[in-house]
């Protein structure tokens, strides 16, 4: 019995269901990598240095030493933004939330960059 | 291959052993659940469970797992602050090598950065401006190339874009004083000095001269642009074949995506804070945006921000924001302010003049005007 028996002995429901199971096999591929693109995080640059990277799903507040002080990031619901910064102009906290791949919050007197990484939606951004 | 396929017949064709079976009473129960009208023998589902073809579905699964995210080779970024700003590298390829050319191009900006930058003592832009109305200094290679430029530029806009805007933007300093507006009197001085026509280059003898003292170049509008193409030069040289040099919003990009697209480049919102006003998919090209939102304060009601009349000294009040794109960084760095000052009828005519260059203007009022070329490509 070869494989053109089995053919022959499938029923049209058959063949749908054979289909759909490795249309959905397929699909499901492209629609894992769309909706979850690989977790943005917050990547956080001190003085020209990287300390680290930071979920965007997970909620906290951390507290960053810089040269002239302390700065306050929140991270809340998938998005970031400073709540604190010794800088004179508060320029990064004036920027507000970002939560896209490419954008950054910088703290240029604090010599803090606050930038969203992970697979998003630019891979850069001219401002 | 194929003789195995052929072995793997003869199996199914034997008699039943005891193994396969154990394996009948899952086969019937599936029977039951989906097909009542018709009876399949149990060779039937032996056949499709047999090894061969479980064989075949993994093989399948993880031919596609491995299509999904292996072939792709890895995009590494790095930022550093240079230039009074934040520059981003992007660059494409296996770790090490990428880690040696992003420094590589680290360094060489920041070679750039101590030639041009306005904050330096002694270096060949601070030496330029001392020796105003005395005598022609000799500079290095690259700012004689930025100043070259600058003046070309200068000519094709009919000085809406000006390096010896210096007296001026010292005048209103922002970002060193606090939401200044100079009187009158000393806008109309510090004009008198602003004259791109008085700024005299000898490329025989790498020499640059103002010809009044108290005239001073500002490479804030240009270098940054010249600092993208540089570093691009510099990630090529090392072997990279595809990435952005972002200096600022001065970005150069040159190959495609690893998944094989263009770049996909945001462009600021000019007014909503969070958000891009449009995305454009780019290879092998550079763009700049020129803002009113940069550095700006507020002050009865009137915005004042930095990108300068070099006509009235006053801060250029016709566009919200200029993004132009072209193949090179220097030329849309430029051009953006340029095309910001000219406001956006005379600029958007400037940019439909030229077939090399494409852009973006959003006027005072928020409305967007796109360039003929580039309607097409934009996400809006």
């Amino acid at each position: 019995m070869g494989f053109r028996d089995i053919i022959k002995g499938m029923t049209f429901w058959d063949k749908v269901l054979i289909l759909l199971l490795s249309g959905i096999t397929v699909l499901s591929f492209f629609v894992v990598k769309t909706i979850f693109p690989q977790g943005a995080e917050a990547s956080i640059d001190v003085e020209g240095r990287n300390i680290g990277s930071y979920s965007l799903e997970e909620n906290r507040i951390l507290k960053i030493k810089g040269p002239l002080g302390i700065t306050e990031i929140e991270i809340k619901n998938g998005k970031v933004r400073v709540i604190k910064d010794p800088s004179r102009y508060k320029i990064c906290i004036n920027q507000g939330w970002i939560s896209k791949s490419g954008e950054a919050l910088i703290c240029l007197p604090s010599r803090i960059i606050v930038s969203i990484t992970g697979e998003g939606r630019y891979d850069a951004i001219s401002w | 291959m194929h003789r195995r396929k052929c072995s793997d017949k003869s199996e199914i064709a034997s008699p039943l052993t005891g193994s396969e079976a154990r394996n009948d009473t899952t086969i019937s129960r599936f029977v039951i659940a989906s097909e009542t009208k018709q009876s399949y023998s149990p060779e039937f589902y032996r056949n499709f469970i047999t090894k061969k073809y479980l064989i075949g579905y993994i093989s399948l699964i993880t031919i596609l797992l491995l299509l999904s995210c292996a072939k792709e080779l890895p995009i590494f970024k790095k930022t550093k602050f240079l230039m009074d700003t934040v520059v981003t590298i992007t660059a494409v390829g296996p770790k090490e090598e990428v880690e040696k050319a992003i420094d590589a191009t680290f360094s060489e900006i920041e070679r750039l950065e101590s030639l041009m930058s306005g904050f330096r003592e002694g270096n060949d832009v601070d030496r330029i401006n001392r020796s105003a109305g005395i005598n022609p200094v000799k500079v290095d290679r690259d700012v004689l190339i930025v100043i070259t430029k600058a003046i070309e530029i200068s000519e094709m806009t009919g000085g809406a874009f000006d390096i010896t805007i210096g007296p001026l933007s010292s005048l209103w300093g922002f970002g060193v004083k606090e939401n200044y507006i100079p009187a009158r009197d000393d806008i109309k001085k510090a004009l008198s000095l602003v004259d791109y026509r008085k700024l005299h280059v000898n490329v025989q003898k790498s020499e640059v001269l103002l010809k009044e003292k108290g005239m001073k170049i500002d490479l804030g509008g240009i270098a940054k642009g010249y600092a993208a193409d540089k570093g691009v030069e510099v990630l090529k040289g090392e072997g990279i074949k595809a990435g952005i040099v972002a200096v600022a919003g001065d970005i150069r990009v040159f190959g495609k995506r690893p998944d094989g697209k263009p770049w996909h480049i945001g462009i600021k919102h000019p007014r909503e804070k969070d958000k891009v006003l449009t995305t454009i998919d780019l290879e092998d090209s550079s763009i700049s945006t020129s803002g009113d939102y940069e550095r700006f304060f507020v002050k009865d009601g009137i915005r004042y921000h930095h990108i300068f009349d070099p006509k009235n000294g006053l801060p250029a009040p016709n566009c919200q924001s200029v993004t132009i794109i072209s193949k090179e960084g220097i030329l849309v760095d430029a051009l953006a302010t340029a095309v910001f000052v000219l406001g956006p009828e005379k600029g958007m005519e400037f940019i439909e003049s030229n077939k090399l260059i494409k852009g973006i203007i959003v006027d005072s009022r928020g409305e967007v005007k796109i360039s003929s070329a580039l309607r097409r490509k934009v996400g809006l």
